[in-house]
């Protein structure tokens, strides 16, 4: 097995729309992958902006 | 981290970074330019308590916004709040401050820090014996580390002071205090540097006016407390500070950080308006827009106020 699913030709996994970004960001002790909405940098750091499960607009410092 | 440690600048007529040698304000009722501040950064302090011939408003300096005038005379004035902690200890470290006045030979106008206590809300702490030691220039207590100099430079008319202090006291609330001896007709200008520590705290970032907008409302009283730089302003739960300042300031641009989660919220505000140096302060992990500005005015508002009660960090790129 290779560990590919899916056989050929199949659609893949969603994948992100075009200029849509996807970002991991650590979150609540783990990392959490979040469709990226717009970046700002700010100072020293980079946040990423997403709807936060709460629904509130949320910038959320980029490691990357 | 245990603890905040804050500085704020206060500038009544004085650059922090140069100096003028002449006068800054025209005090001689003869001269054409009577009233009329000169080369003054912000407002300088003028005292003229005849409003019969001088009604308010009628000096040059008041009409151009270059002096805050009192038509009171006081031996000491307060001129401001710089901390008032509701159930919360600040710790004073360091201050100086250096004063140009037109008068000045016997006790000059001394900026003072106030730690008032019960019995008495303008106890100047750091002169026990204010006129013997005033009348003792330079002043130096090496048990408190307080420093005082009469004119360090010269200047053509009037006087220079300058004092220094560093050490630790815990009071609750700080105040900045003039000793004016109760004379009429006359001017100072004077910048004044202060910092102090607190304890690492959720925070309401809003700039507001002591008497006005803070001393009134028990409900903000009892959620957080208030600081001169309208950032170190220490509370108990972020969420209450939130709900407080959503019923009082509904119109107005605010900023909630909460220290557990490094959160800040954002209301009526979005990161463009949030400046770089308070994210070097704060280094929140997240900001949250709980309300999108609907008038970008009330956001600027805040920034620019922000930014003058920082005076002391260099000034920030433009917004996009």
């Amino acid at each position: 097995m290779s560990g590919k699913t899916g056989k050929p030709g199949s659609p893949g996994p969603p994948s992100t729309p075009p200029g849509k970004k996807k970002v991991k960001i650590r979150k609540g002790g783990r990392w959490v992958e979040v469709d990226v909405g717009g970046e700002v940098k700010k100072g020293r750091f980079k946040y990423v902006k997403f709807v936060d499960d709460d629904g509130l607009d949320t910038y959320w410092i980029s490691p990357e | 981290m245990p603890f905040n440690s804050t500085t704020v600048v206060f500038m009544y007529g004085i650059h922090p970074s140069y100096y003028d040698r002449n006068i800054y304000c025209v005090n001689d009722i003869a001269a054409s330019d009577y009233g009329t501040c000169y080369n003054v950064y912000y407002k300088a302090i003028f005292i003229q308590a005849d409003t019969t011939t001088y009604p308010v408003g009628s000096l040059p300096c008041e009409s151009n916004n270059t002096c805050i005038r009192y038509t009171t005379t006081a031996g000491f004035r307060t001129n401001g709040t710089i901390f008032s902690y509701p159930g919360k200890q600040g710790i004073l470290q360091y201050f100086w401050s250096r004063v140009h006045s037109v008068y000045g030979i016997r006790l000059p106008y001394l900026t003072m820090i106030s730690v008032p206590t019960p019995s008495r809300p303008d106890y100047l702490w750091f002169f026990p014996a204010t006129i013997y030691e005033s009348l003792s220039w330079p002043i130096y207590d090496p048990v408190s580390n307080f420093k005082a100099y009469l004119n360090p430079y010269t200047i053509p008319g009037g006087n220079v002071s300058i004092i220094r202090w560093s050490g630790n006291v815990f009071t609750s609330s700080l105040y900045i205090m003039t000793s004016e001896e109760g004379k009429n007709n006359m001017w100072y200008a004077f910048d004044m540097s202060v910092s102090w520590a607190y304890e690492s705290s959720p925070l309401a970032v809003i700039p507001l006016d002591y008497e006005h907008d803070y001393a009134p409302y028990v409900e903000l009283r009892s959620v957080f407390g208030y600081a001169a730089t309208g950032v170190d302003q220490p509370g108990w739960n972020a969420d209450d500070i939130i709900r407080v300042l959503r019923e009082l300031f509904p119109n107005r641009a605010w900023a909630v950080f909460d220290d557990r989660q490094y959160v800040l919220y954002l209301y009526n505000l979005t990161p463009d308006y949030v400046p770089d140096w308070l994210i070097e302060k704060l280094s929140p992990t997240a900001m949250k827009v709980l309300q999108s500005p609907a008038d970008a005015a009330v956001a600027k508002a805040w920034l620019d106020l922000l930014n003058e009660r920082n005076a002391q960090i260099p000034p920030q790129a433009e917004l996009p």
